[in-house]
């Protein structure tokens, strides 16, 4: 068992939303259970996955983990010490330790900053005042993330997609972390680009020895990426494993049939049985009772609509459901 | 490639709004996402450079296409706004207009024919000539020199409470916005009773408060004009605080002023500077009602606003004393506000070229 | 059967920036048959789209231009040379298009009835009770839930899977003889694409059009589509059918994206990726587009224009490996 760096203890996220029209305000309030009672350990120099389709709460819990989100109840521990209990010394320290690639390469960086800059803010909160310091730091990232020395004085939207993402990429080593949360940090890159900023991100966690946690909707990307991964719906796990087990043997239905769902790149798989789920996602305001899944769930029995199955650990797969496939 | 589906959905959008057919693409808008779209695609290429292992391989036939490229960099946001207003006609027009408005202020002794506080009782009211260009006012006094000194005032006026407003509603917009909460609430109360009351009277009040006098009216006019632009940067900030390069900012723990000076205020800027433009005409005019009410600046100085004050009583004998100044003004805020509407056009990436 | 619906030859559609002359679509050629689905797949900035805009006549015409060699036959006018309010006839009527995001190309501020039951109204001149049991009749062949009361929900209330479900209900309703779907499935979840791919394949064996799908998802052509056309930076690099082109595809540009594919039912150590990016158009290579990002490319790639070389009578490339006489000579 590998050292845990950064754990989860029944860490909880709602959001009360009040669905105000002009006419009648409050006329229905409810709550949206974005992470729910989440309890996760991630080991030292691995890749940890959370997969799920989109409102299942994975970006959200991703920022809960590293604090940008005030959790609704429940604890992170980083290296084994509360995070919410942090002085500002400690909370210094502990930005510095981790950091965020985000989706958007658009979006994620000021459009007004030059990329050396961009690249150097981290650099500058944390204290490294000198410029001559601060640039010559800024350069060696910009080597190992593979970008061009003169690009230094340009500005984001001179770049492409891919570009901009290694620019991300610098920022985010910039402070030598030691983990970096990777939120659909590939999924608006095209085929090639996103194969070259993969094998990237991997060479850098040999290098550095990163702990990343992958947050995607993409199951293929995450098989490659992960060590283990954890798959989400509303709010909760559903079941987590080593990436081949969970792919080739899910346990829970919702997995077997998002892994159905997902097209394979080759036609002579294409009149293998595949799996349509019914229905779209429940929406995530006050949520189905008992299983969360129960609605679209073809096992679903009178025991999934009254209890909410638990997250059991068997061997090193984890799994919430009351009628466990295989 | 966000950003352009993004615009594609615009594009959509906009179009099945207006004629209800997903087919009615506008032209400038498809101009501007192929335009993003060639951008991307050297961008691209710039990469395709860097990375190819393989460039040795290209043949050289005298000149690479690519390094040639790569010194072509792209514009950025002062260039597309000078570039935006040199093809506007109405804005380069408006544009020499306020140029020739600031020379004129700054010589202002220098290019007077006469002195503008001269009285000569003997010449009152003569109607142009060769010597009075524009005549003479009710004491005598040259109007066309008081005109050119009248631009000093309205200059200092435009510019110092709208820069004064500016800046405190800026600040009080983003921490408004920022912070939210109790903050947010009292300031934008603040400013909403600022709006509450027409400006100009709010002005009046001030004035009438504190005495009348040309130092007055740049207090008055500073606190009446923050409200409005609060309002704006306020939004503006709501949106870009959103964004995720904040977010990435606050994930390596920049503190919050240093996230409001460096990361949202100069995402303000644009709109700033249309605000700014479209302010300045709008803090000239009141200078001149109020010195045309009596409660701004006092005689004798030569401000446009009390020129045509006093003109006023000759507007039918003597027509020159009031509507000359009254030209000025016209000239003046219309230059500004044609500025103002192409800054406005050019920052806009839906009206681009 | 499968009768030509459309045939491109030659598609040219240029586009004048300040740079000079961005050709987004050079040469494509391709043969639209009904009852079949081609897939035009390529990378962001390849023309894919381009090329569906050029069908439609959406071009914008002073910037973008659709050179006169170009030719798009579509029972028996060529579409290239037909009258801005020609073509508007046969837009969304004859040649239905559906978007990436449907919520856009939805009107927020009516019911999907009312904006199923317009074109039904316009075209086919039915009256309005006509007209809603003729809509509800297509709500229900995209096997929407509750089509009745669905009826009266505006767009906002419903999910995006269900809106793409309305889009494709209103591409039925002209019974058009082509469809082109732009990327349909892009923003949709795997689960809500996975069922929106199967109605697609369900509608084009029951009603027998034509489909062109758009998209930059190589597994989503292995799932749907019949024939490929592989874009890179305006041309069509590789064509044929779906089986061959992934059981043995050709091109450089296909292999490395294959390659490039993470796969969801293996393990893959290292995935290969392709370096460099897709080149500025604006200044065209000499030669072969993919000769600087290609391992195989060789002097002649960058020289000159590679052949297009037809294999086998059915599989189209466009490279110069396979013209035996020029790669051995070099």
């Amino acid at each position: 068992m590998s050292e845990i760096l950064l754990s989860a203890k029944n860490l909880k996220k709602y959001y009360q939303v009040s669905n105000n029209t002009l006419f009648s305000s409050n006329a229905n309030k409810g709550i949206v259970k974005a992470v729910d009672d989440i309890t996760l350990d991630i080991p030292k120099g691995k890749t940890l996955s959370l997969v799920g389709e989109s409102g299942c709460g994975k970006s959200t819990l991703g920022r809960t983990l590293i604090n940008l989100i005030d959790p609704t109840s429940g604890e992170v521990l980083f290296n084994g010490k509360n995070i919410h209990a942090f002085n500002a010394q400690e909370e210094k320290a502990f930005r510095k330790s981790v950091s965020i690639i985000f989706q958007d390469p658009y979006a994620s960086l000021n459009p007004r900053m030059k990329v050396k800059d961009l690249i150097g803010e981290p650099l500058l909160t944390h204290g490294m005042k000198a410029k001559k310091e601060r640039y010559a730091r800024v350069y060696e990232l910009m080597k190992i993330t593979g970008l061009k020395e003169e690009y230094a004085n340009r500005y984001p939207h001179q770049f492409s997609g891919g570009q901009r993402q290694r620019i991300g990429i610098a920022r985010a080593l910039a402070l030598n972390p030691s983990l970096i949360v990777c939120d659909e940090a590939v999924s608006a890159l095209d085929v090639s680009i996103q194969a070259q900023i993969l094998n990237l991100l991997k060479k850098l966690q040999r290098e550095f020895n990163l702990t990343y946690l992958f947050i995607s909707h993409d199951l293929s990307v995450v098989r490659y990426v992960s060590d283990e991964v954890y798959v989400m719906y509303l709010g909760q796990i559903v079941e987590a494993g080593k990436p081949k087990a969970l792919f080739e043997e899910p346990i829970h239905p919702y997995t077997q049939f998002l892994i159905s769902a997902v097209p394979i790149a080759d036609p002579k798989k294409r009149d293998r049985k595949k799996l349509i789920l019914e229905g779209d996602l429940p929406s995530a305001i006050n949520p189905p009772q008992g299983c969360r899944f129960n609605t679209r769930c073809p096992y679903a029995t009178e025991i999934c609509t009254n209890v909410c199955p638990e997250l059991v650990t068997e061997d090193d797969r984890k799994f919430a459901c009351h009628h466990p496939l295989g | 490639m966000i950003q352009r589906t993004q615009f594609f959905k615009e594009i959509a959008m906009d179009s099945k709004l207006n004629r209800r057919s997903p087919f009615g693409f506008g032209r400038k808008r498809l101009k501007y996402m192929m335009s993003i779209e060639a951008t991307e695609a050297k961008n691209e290429s710039d990469l395709a450079t860097s990375e190819s292992s393989k460039s040795s391989k290209i043949p050289n036939n005298g000149k690479s296409p690519r390094d040639a490229e790569d010194l072509v960099t792209e514009e950025h946001f002062w260039q597309s706004l000078f570039k935006g207003i040199y093809r506007d006609k109405k804005a380069l027009v408006g544009l020499v207009m306020v140029f020739l408005f600031i020379l004129i202020a700054l010589l202002a002794p220098w290019i007077v024919p006469h002195d503008p506080y001269a009285v000569d009782m003997e010449k009152v009211l003569i109607a142009p000539n060769s010597t009075y260009v524009i005549g003479t006012d009710f004491l005598g006094r040259d109007i066309l020199s008081r005109i050119i000194y009248g631009a000093r005032i309205s200059l200092v006026i435009g510019l110092v409470p709208t820069l004064i407003s500016l800046a405190i509603g800026t600040f009080l917009g983003m921490v408004s916005g920022y912070f939210g909460g109790k903050i947010d609430y009292l300031i934008m109360r603040l400013a909403d009773v600022c709006m509450a009351f027409p400006s100009l009277l709010l002005a009046m009040v001030v004035m009438y408060t504190l005495g009348a006098s040309l130092f007055n009216i740049f207090i008055a006019l500073s606190i009446v004009n923050w409200g409005s632009t609060s309002r704006i940067v306020r939004a503006q900030t709501l949106s870009i605080k959103e964004k995720e390069f904040v977010e990435a900012a606050r994930s390596i723990g920049v503190g919050k002023f240093k996230i409001l000076w460096r990361h949202i205020f100069p995402n303000c800027i644009p709109s700033l500077i249309v605000l700014f433009t479209l302010s300045v005409p709008e803090a000239i005019m009141s200078e001149a009602s109020l010195s045309f009410l009596g409660v701004g600046a006092q005689p004798p100085t030569p401000s446009w606003g009390l020129m045509i004050s006093r003109g006023k009583e000759f507007l039918f004998s003597s027509p020159w004393v009031a509507i000359t100044p009254g030209v000025a003004i016209f000239l003046v805020v219309i230059a500004f506000n044609f500025i103002g509407d192409g800054l406005r056009d050019a920052l806009d990436p839906y009206t681009k070229h | 059967m499968n009768e030509t619906v459309v045939e491109i030859q030659n598609l040219k559609t240029y586009f004048e920036t300040e740079k000079g002359f961005n050709p987004a679509v050079d040469g494509v050629s391709m043969i639209l048959e009904s009852g079949k689905i081609m897939g035009l797949v390529g990378e962001s900035g390849s023309g894919k789209s381009m090329t569906a805009m050029s069908i439609l006549g959406l071009i914008p015409k002073p910037f973008g231009q659709i050179l006169p060699e170009s030719k798009i036959l579509f029972e028996g006018d060529d579409l290239t040379k037909l009258s801005e309010k020609e073509l508007a006839k046969i837009r969304g009527n004859k040649i239905a298009m559906i978007f990436q995001e449907p919520m856009t190309s939805l009107n927020p501020v009516y019911t999907i009835g009312k904006q199923l039951m317009e074109p039904l109204r316009l075209h086919k001149n039915l009256s309005k009770r006509e007209a809603k049991v003729l809509a509800l009749k297509y709500l229900e062949q995209v096997r929407i839930p509750d089509a009745a009361k669905r009826f009266a929900s505006y767009p906002h209330q419903l999910s995006g899977g269900l809106r793409q479900r309305v889009m494709i209900a209103m591409a039925l309703t002209c019974e058009p003889k082509l469809i082109i779907a732009d990327e349909p499935t892009t923003a949709l979840d795997v689960t809500i694409q996975a069922q929106i791919l199967e109605l697609l394949k369900d509608i084009q064996v029951r009603l027998n059009t034509a489909i062109l799908f758009i998209t930059h998802d190589l597994g989503v052509v292995a799932e749907l589509c019949d024939d490929v056309c592989v874009m890179y930076a305006g041309e069509v690099v590789e064509k044929c059918d779906a089986d061959r082109l992934f059981e043995t595809p050709m091109h450089p540009y296909t292999i490395g994206l294959l390659k490039s594919l993470p796969k969801i039912d293996d393990d893959v150590e290292e995935l290969y990726s392709i370096e460099g990016m897709v080149p500025n158009l604006i200044h065209v290579p000499t030669g072969c587009r993919f000769a600087p990002r290609c391992d195989k490319s060789k002097r002649i790639c960058f020289d000159a224009l590679p052949p297009r070389i037809l294999i086998d009578k059915q599989h189209e490339v466009l490279c110069w490996q396979y013209d035996e006489g020029a790669w051995s000579n070099e």
